[in-house]
């Protein structure tokens, strides 16, 4: 039960990769953490197999994601992208994509009318807020019943009760799920997931919170360093358990993201 | 199973499309009024029988009426299908368009095959073509039956009804069905090429302009075919869907040198190059052929527009 990526570029125009090389194994529950325009969207549409420049192979399960076809319950995402552009309400769109995607339609109802609101389902698409249309994509993924479940942002625009209800959703899935985020509050209820951290294109990991919380962060080299951190202006950022910051919680985990950005 | 679940979600889609139901049916309707109220105003069975020398028996004048009403509006009835047909492609070229992303998800994780989905959609189209004709097909034999005939309301349950004196029906609707059914399958694969050359070309900004361009050409021909010239133009894809709608609505004698307008004339007095529907019916299945070659040809080219690209527009 693994996705192994192997040597992937990918990006959007011609010979500019977002992606450098991602060379990285997936084996369970795991969060993407990175600051803005580090590539976690782009890593996630290049999984789903949405993305147009791609290099390298991607393996799910033992089988090149080049070579997979027709295959309900393997993958679910939750990028609008995904979704046709429609003018039907979100229960027409909904059940289109359940229906094909061996899903369950109920309890996407009953998860949108639970977290979101009563009515969303009879209502467009493009008529939600973009708190509520979240939690339309999120459930959309979530009910696919998929044995891996990609959620890109799942919390963004969403106030911090159905934040909250949300994650609970997330964590009582059976399916394998794969979060991309920059929120690292819930690092705290996600113990047992794996991190992989993602900076200008390059994915670092995994690590479980916990040891991720116990590292220090320098701008100079270090001999013990567990991750290098290369930037695309030739510098590095070195994590280790003896030398620099320390990140000690989750509010000071922020400061990595200072440092990869504001170089 | 995955065929008929894409057939539903997108004649659903479709025929809940407002600006379809105003382009390709209420703007329509609206020329069919045209035809029959401004461009047919003068047209009255006292004007037509002054043609007539007198003495003329009124069966013979009745008759002659009753074929001019019916190619006249066989006439309104080929074009303004043609133009609703071109109308409903304009929505094809954009559904197809954004469906490209959804599709590459679809195909890999769901049951849903390639061919099952284009299948599904072609159908979806043909039927959204279908749909809208019918309505146009209904409005016009109303519109045109109270217009050359009028009708008398009588009384239905207390209720005010119509009966119109004369009906102008089309002499084969079998005909007529399965021209429509032709055009909506030739009208899909037309979306489907000028869509998918946007996306081989990747000019995604020119999406706009690239979906009118069968409407325009479908009016440019359609209208030469129909008011300014014969020939070679009548084979055009568009002008063949015209000249059969006519030629089973009014069981018309086609003539190819003539355009539409002059045709029951010539057709009357045998003159002029007769034009068989088998004919037509050819240069129809080829052009079908040629646009559904086109499609798969660039289908298997396109590697999909940039998702940020789609999401820009």
């Amino acid at each position: 039960m693994t996705i192994k990526l192997i040597d992937i570029y990918a990006g959007y125009r011609h010979g500019e990769f977002v992606l450098r090389g991602v060379n990285t194994e997936i084996t369970g529950d795991t969060i993407i953490l990175g600051p803005n325009g580090s590539g976690k969207t782009t890593l996630m549409r290049t999984l789903l197999g949405v993305n147009v420049s791609k290099r390298g192979k991607i393996v799910i399960d033992g089988v090149d994601m080049d070579s997979t076809r027709s295959s309900p319950s393997l993958l679910s995402g939750n990028l609008p992208e995904l979704f046709m552009l429609s003018r039907l309400p979100v229960k027409h769109l909904a059940k289109f994509y359940l229906d094909l995607a061996g899903g369950d339609y109920d309890y996407f109802k009953d998860l949108v009318s639970r977290i979101g609101e009563e009515k969303v389902p009879s209502r467009r698409l493009h008529e939600l807020s973009t708190g509520l249309r979240t939690i339309v994509l999120d459930a959309l993924a979530l009910a696919s019943n998929a044995k891996y479940v990609l959620l890109d942002e799942p919390f963004e625009s969403l106030d911090p009760a159905r934040r909250v209800a949300v994650l609970s959703e997330i964590t009582r899935s059976k399916s394998t799920k794969i979060m991309s985020t920059h929120t690292t509050w819930l690092l705290n209820s996600l113990g047992d997931w794996s991190v992989h951290l993602i900076v200008e294109g390059l994915v670092y990991g995994p690590l479980k919170p916990r040891e991720l919380l116990d590292l220090k962060i320098s701008r100079k080299p270090v001999e013990d360093a567990v991750l290098s951190l290369k930037l695309r202006s030739g510098g590095e950022v070195y994590l280790s358990k003896t030398t620099g910051t320390p990140i000690s919680n989750v509010d000071s985990l922020d400061k990595l993201y200072e440092v990869v950005t504001w170089q | 199973m995955a065929v008929g679940r894409v057939y539903r979600f997108y004649v659903r889609s479709i025929l809940s499309d407002g600006y379809m139901w105003f382009w390709a049916v209420a703007f329509m309707a609206f020329w069919l009024f045209m035809g029959a109220y401004v461009y047919g105003a003068g047209t009255t069975i006292e004007e037509f029988s002054k043609q007539f020398p007198e003495g003329t028996p009124g069966t013979i004048i009745n008759e002659a009426w009753s074929k001019f009403t019916l190619h006249y509006t066989a006439g309104w009835y080929g074009s303004i299908a043609l133009f609703s047909m071109s109308s409903v492609t304009i929505g094809l070229v954009y559904y197809i368009f954004y469906s490209t992303i959804p599709i590459r998800y679809l195909t890999k994780y769901s049951k849903a095959t390639t061919a099952k989905f284009y299948t599904g959609f072609t159908l979806a189209a043909i039927t959204g073509v279908v749909v809208c004709t019918i309505v146009l097909l209904v409005t016009t034999i109303l519109l045109y039956s109270y217009r050359f005939y009028g009708a008398e309301l009588k009384d239905y349950h207390g209720l005010p009804v119509p009966v119109f004196k004369n009906l102008v029906l089309p002499e084969n609707p079998v005909g007529v069905l399965a021209t429509t059914i032709a055009g909506g399958v030739l009208m899909y694969f037309i979306g489907a090429t000028v869509a998918l050359l946007v996306i081989v070309l990747k000019k995604p900004r020119a999406l706009g302009l690239a979906s009118f361009l069968p409407h325009i050409l479908s009016f440019g021909l359609g209208m030469a075919g129909l008011i300014a010239t014969g020939g070679k133009v009548h084979f055009s894809p568009y002008n063949t869907i015209l000249l059969l709608n006519y030629h089973y609505y009014a069981n018309a004698t086609l003539v190819l040198d003539e355009p539409v307008t002059m045709m029951w004339r010539s057709g009357l007095e045998g003159a002029g190059q007769v034009l068989e529907p088998s004919t037509l019916w050819l240069a129809l299945l080829g052009w079908i052929l040629l646009f559904a070659a086109a499609s798969v040809v660039l289908f298997k080219k396109q590697r999909g527009v940039n998702v940020e690209q789609i999401l820009s527009l």
